[in-house]
């Protein structure tokens, strides 16, 4: 794999086009989604995409195969980009409300259920991505990647570099605190969470 | 075990990956205390709405956008990826290969029965002289089809007036028949009316 990825790269770098668009394809998905579930807003997470992207084309030299795959290298530098995006818009996002929420895109799940499924299915993710925001960055991380996302412990503790204990310990805690939160809120659209 | 042992260890007895013996002590609490009961409850439940979360495709307009902006330069385009196989992918259906294999098997059977057999010509039927004589072989032909043609029209045409006639003379008829009985009918109703005045006056 690593020695695919080191091929791929070499490929990029010597300047071929369909080696860079096809990184891009292989990518662009995983991110996107990653931007996606951060910030909740498919236009914000798609502008991040790009720039990740551009942070990866500028940066492709600085991989190592040694230092792990392409795909956690690539993560990583995605990973990096949406936090400091989320912490420079934090404060604003606190002041303005849950707006990003609003726009929550269900395109996907639009095709097989009914409207009325819909509107349920959006109002939940909504409700959820307001709990998440109310947990400090590491935390909603930490659950959003395992939880949202699917990656495993040790995929975690690749992309974030920490111990996988300290993972564990995050998405224990993070998801305690999402259902404390959730509690608390007193849950107006009737959705249970348990 | 306390709460805030449990605590620790929920998410461990939530992803299922805790050692049977620990799994059953922490059970064990759970039957004792409602709090920890249902806090479990609440993030199984919040783990598996999190799951079902919605994904999102990234748009071809995105991969470009990306791709201009990283290299400046507009998706490389090849004939076959961007041109050809976009095309012909709504054709290269399961649904359209059947519609043309029924179409195929239609259409030569249709050829089987009005085409030419191309085997049956030789070369000296092509020569100018061979060609002269089709033509006015097949000239003859048509003329006698088109009198043939003709004489049926004619023998048509004259059936349907004769059935025309016929059905006009079998409606004057009725008519006739009609118009008669009415008129026999108005006479023995004024005849009777007359009759009973008669015998009033008497």
């Amino acid at each position: 794999m690593q020695h695919s990825d080191a091929k791929l790269v070499e490929r990029c770098l010597g300047g071929d086009p369909r080696s860079w668009e096809t990184l891009v394809q292989l990518y662009s998905r995983r991110i996107l989604n990653l931007a996606y579930h951060y910030t909740g807003r498919l236009d914000v997470a798609e502008e991040l995409t790009q720039e990740i992207f551009l942070k990866v084309y500028q940066n492709l030299r600085s991989y190592s195969p040694s230092t792990g795959s392409l795909q956690n290298w690539i993560m990583r530098v995605a990973r990096n980009l949406i936090i400091d995006h989320y912490r420079a818009n934090r404060h604003e996002k606190q002041v303005a409300g849950s707006e990003e929420l609003e726009v929550l895109d269900f395109e996907q799940d639009s095709q097989s259920a009914s409207p009325f499924e819909n509107l349920y299915l959006k109002e939940k993710a909504h409700y959820l991505m307001r709990g998440l925001s109310l947990l400090t960055p590491e935390l909603k991380e930490a659950v959003l990647l395992r939880d949202i996302q699917g990656l495993s412990y040790q995929e975690i503790a690749d992309m974030l570099e920490i111990p996988e204990g300290t993972v564990k310990s995050r998405i224990n805690r993070g998801r305690i605190e999402l259902a404390k939160v959730l509690r608390k809120g007193s849950n107006p659209e009737g959705f249970a969470v348990s | 075990m306390n709460c805030a042992r449990f605590e620790t260890l929920l998410s461990d007895y939530v992803d299922r990956t805790l050692d049977p013996r620990v799994r059953a002590a922490l059970e064990q609490h759970l039957e004792i205390c409602s709090d920890c009961s249902s806090l479990v409850q609440e993030v199984q439940s919040i783990r598996s709405q999190l799951a079902d979360f919605p994904s999102v495709e990234p748009s071809e307009q995105l991969i470009e956008a990306i791709i201009e902006k990283t290299t400046g330069r507009f998706r490389v385009r090849s004939l076959w990826d961007d041109l050809i196989v976009p095309t012909l992918r709504p054709f290269l259906t399961q649904r359209f290969a059947f519609a043309t294999l029924i179409m195929f098997v239609f259409l030569s059977l249709v050829a089987n029965v009005i085409a030419p057999d191309f085997s049956a010509f030789s070369f000296s039927d092509f020569r100018p002289s061979a060609l002269v004589e089709q033509a006015d072989r097949f000239s003859s032909q048509v003329q006698k089809t088109w009198f043939q043609v003709r004489n049926t029209q004619s023998r048509v045409v004259g059936e349907f007036w004769r059935l025309k006639e016929d059905l006009y003379g079998r409606l004057d008829y009725h008519l006739v028949n009609m118009l008669f009985r009415s008129y026999q009918q108005s006479v023995e109703k004024q005849g009777a009316k007359k009759q009973a005045k008669g015998d009033k006056k008497r």
